[in-house]
């Protein structure tokens, strides 16, 4: 099933770089993703709207490039995620820290890309990428928990080096709204939690678990207050994407205090009437924030998104069956039913729900993000702008990738789509 | 106050008055859409089931007799019921019914121990439904049976014979005599007998089922045919639910309509008791709402979850 290490690092050596010694070019690639990261901290750093207290969110979404950090920030052990279906509660509640793997480094993206297919989704080829490396999150982690969402999720073990973290697998019901889709994903919830007891050495304790849904609650609630600030324009959303993108790899409790502080000095209304648009599609995630930062230099603002590594990350959990078995069953649903991933078959409230939010705050057009290689978002794209614009409403949708050389034909378009909607 | 709180107070209250309310002197009639069992020596008011049944203002009556004195007589008992439900529906389910509050405080306690809620499958939940419907038809048609075809009399009041209510709430008071098996004649060996079995059944079933008896209540059924005109409605906004799952999950008698449906807006149910779970439960800003004559009374907020159910300290 998994590549043998020896032939990849021969496929590895034979590649481009063939007359380099492996290290000395992987010190050089380390070198520029320290300098990506860095520089799109620093744009941010440059903003108007930059504010102090928001520092300590770039500090915690610079922290790929320094997994030694990691450690001594938050205990251990580690639990490496990808995409948002697995109970953050449940790895609290037995004493993991769990940290979203999402990249969005280009320069790491050399690492895996002479074994992976040309046309990869950019978010994958920098996550497998980072297998690579001598020292990075993925290599910090005990376990690193992978969901079937998309094909690329699927096919993940097959791409990741043999000696890398041990995977666990959940499968995903991709049909949520039928009883046997709802107990299978129970099922894999439950199988997860023993193996979390088997890896932690202890049973789930009920009265934890009560605490750290309790814990989430409270990130759920100021993210709500967030998502409040920014529908009324008093955050832009570049900077709510950032703080999002920082829960992924914060500790919860930390981050939610954080927040708070933010929204308490934040908030002077920009005055400004900026046409505001709607972001959906793939993820958008730090150092990877073009997309964003172009609309908002295209004059425009982003009143709401949809993105799993943004406004789709967090749903609340409530349950009065305070019995394991009813917390479990409440956070398989949290984590299921109102996750509305592409890769999933009854999705038809997503685009209701787009639409509710669209007129809710009168937002007059969308700007559909699509990852080269991101298939689900891609296929959908199509129905999307049909509804769409039946609906009235306007449509853009940009195709792209994690590099730079895209960004003022992108920047063009969307000044030209500005105009459509003033 | 919050809406559960609100709703314990007035469980508790309604428990109080129309169990012990008879000793006051208060007489609140024979026509009450909620199980006040008239077998409770000193209740206040009585289960419309009962009414229904007898001979007095029910179907224990000879054909000939349908259009007299009786018919109106009747008809009036049926007229107050119909005003009672329409005014307030399910919530007499869900916030007076004395059986009901019992129900909930007999599963409170199952959730302080920890212990697991039984689950039913989808269809067997779907297949439950019409057992209340079967209640029904023959709590009317055996009645009908004594007056006009010669059934013993023995048979009389069936469904009070076998309803767990008549066992439960008479304890209340004190009284345990209907637990004694009637050695009469075999019909009322063989009824006492059936209700013991069935209370018995009942009563381990509130334990871990909630609202296990109301999943067959007849008298729910009742209540129900006049959700369309009522007062009442408990509203949805299809486009701007996530469909988190809250509802279902959360819901004592497991509905799932409030949650999976997507077109139509009005999401009262058969088996729904109004107790507002669900609208508590619901994250999404106005989503589901409690309406009183088209007057919003109660919808769902963040806000409120965020009072709710996130506690402040560790």
């Amino acid at each position: 099933m998994f590549h043998k290490k020896e032939k990849i690092e021969s496929m590895w050596l034979n590649s481009a770089e063939r007359n380099n010694s492996k290290a000395k070019i992987e010190q050089k690639i380390k070198k520029e993703i320290q300098e990506e990261y860095r520089r799109q901290a620093d744009s941010l750093r440059k903003r108007d709207d930059f504010r102090e207290e928001l520092e300590y969110f770039l500090e915690i979404l610079s922290l790929p490039i320094s997994p030694r950090e990691v450690k001594k920030r938050f205990s251990g052990p580690f639990v490496g995620l990808y995409c948002i279906q697995a109970p953050l509660e449940l790895f609290d509640a037995l004493g993991f820290h769990p940290i979203r793997l999402c990249s969005g480094s280009l320069a790491i993206q050399r690492l895996s890309a002479p074994f992976l297919p040309a046309l990869s989704c950019p978010l994958i080829k920098s996550c497998i990428s980072a297998f690579y490396l001598d020292e990075s999150i993925e290599k910090l982690c005990d376990i690193v928990v992978v969901p079937t969402t998309c094909d690329w999720n699927t096919k993940l073990p097959e791409m990741i080096p043999e000696k890398a973290s041990p995977l666990y697998i959940m499968e995903l019901p991709h049909i949520k709204e039928s009883e046997r889709g709802q107990i299978r994903w129970l099922e894999e919830i439950y199988e997860l939690k023993r193996f979390l007891q088997q890896r932690a050495g202890r049973k789930l304790n009920r009265r934890q678990l009560q605490i750290s849904v309790n814990k989430y609650m409270k990130g759920w609630q100021v993210f709500g207050r967030l998502i409040e600030f920014r529908r009324k324009r008093l955050i832009c959303g570049t900077w709510s994407i950032v703080l999002a993108n920082a829960f992924m790899i914060d500790d919860v409790e930390s981050w939610t205090e954080r927040v708070n502080i933010v929204l308490k000095n934040y908030g002077n209304p920009k005055g400004n009437s900026n046409p505001g648009v709607f972001l959906a599609g793939s993820p958008v995630f730090f150092p990877y924030l073009k997309i964003s930062e172009l609309i908002e230099e295209a004059g425009m603002d982003i009143l709401a998104d949809e993105l799993c590594t943004s406004e789709r990350l967090m749903a609340s959990v409530v349950y009065d069956e305070p019995s394991e078995y009813g917390l479990l069953k409440a956070l398989s649903e949290r984590y299921h039913l109102p996750c509305s991933c592409p890769t999933y078959i009854d999705n038809d409230r997503r685009l209701k729900n787009i639409l509710n939010t669209m007129r809710a705050y009168n937002i007059k057009g969308i700007v559909y993000h699509l990852l080269k290689g991101c298939h689900p978002y891609d296929i959908e794209s199509f129905y999307f702008e049909k509804v769409i614009k039946e609906n009235g409403f306007h449509f853009l949708k940009i195709e792209s990738d994690y590099s730079r050389e895209d960004r003022q034909n992108i920047l063009a378009r969307l000044e030209a789509f500005r105009e459509t909607l003033c | 106050m919050k809406v559960y709180e609100s709703r314990f107070l007035i469980q508790s209250i309604s428990f109080a008055v129309l169990t012990y309310g008879g000793r006051l002197g208060l007489r609140l009639g024979h026509w009450l859409p909620c199980f006040a069992c008239p077998y409770v020596g000193s209740c206040s008011g009585h289960c419309y089931l009962m009414a229904l049944q007898r001979s007095q203002w029910g179907f224990q009556i000879p054909f000939a007799e349908f259009i007299s004195v009786w018919g109106l007589r009747a008809l009036g008992m049926f007229a107050g019921f119909v005003l009672l439900t329409l005014v307030l529906s399910k919530a007499w389910c869900g916030w007076i019914c004395p059986f009901g509050t019992l129900q909930d405080w007999i599963a409170f306690l199952r959730r302080k121990l920890g212990i697991k809620e039984l689950q039913f499958s989808w269809s067997l939940r779907d297949r439950l439904k019409p057992i209340k419907y079967i209640f029904l038809i023959l709590l009317i048609v055996i009645p009908i049976l004594i007056a006009n075809a010669g059934l013993h009399s023995d048979f009389g009041l069936p469904f009070c014979q076998i309803c767990p209510a008549k066992k439960l709430m008479p304890i209340f008071q004190g009284n345990f005599r209907y637990f004694a098996v009637d050695v009469t004649n075999p019909i009322t060996v063989f009824m006492t007998i059936v209700s013991l079995i069935l209370t018995a059944v009942f009563f381990v079933g509130m334990f871990f089922k909630d609202r296990f008896f109301c999943l067959f209540c007849p008298l729910l059924a009742m209540i129900s045919f006049f959700d369309k005109i009522g007062f009442v409605r408990l509203k949805k906004k299809v486009d701007a639910c996530t469909s988190c799952g809250n509802c279902q999950r959360i819901c004592p008698v497991d509905i799932r309509e409030v949650h999976l449906e997507k077109e139509k807006k009005n999401v009262l149910t058969q088996d729904c008791m109004l107790c507002l779970k669900c609208v508590e439960s619901c994250p999404q800003d106005g989503v589901l709402s409690f309406r009183f004559l088209n007057k919003t009374i109660f919808s769902s907020s963040k806000n409120y979850i965020s009072k709710c159910f996130i506690k402040k300290k560790r």
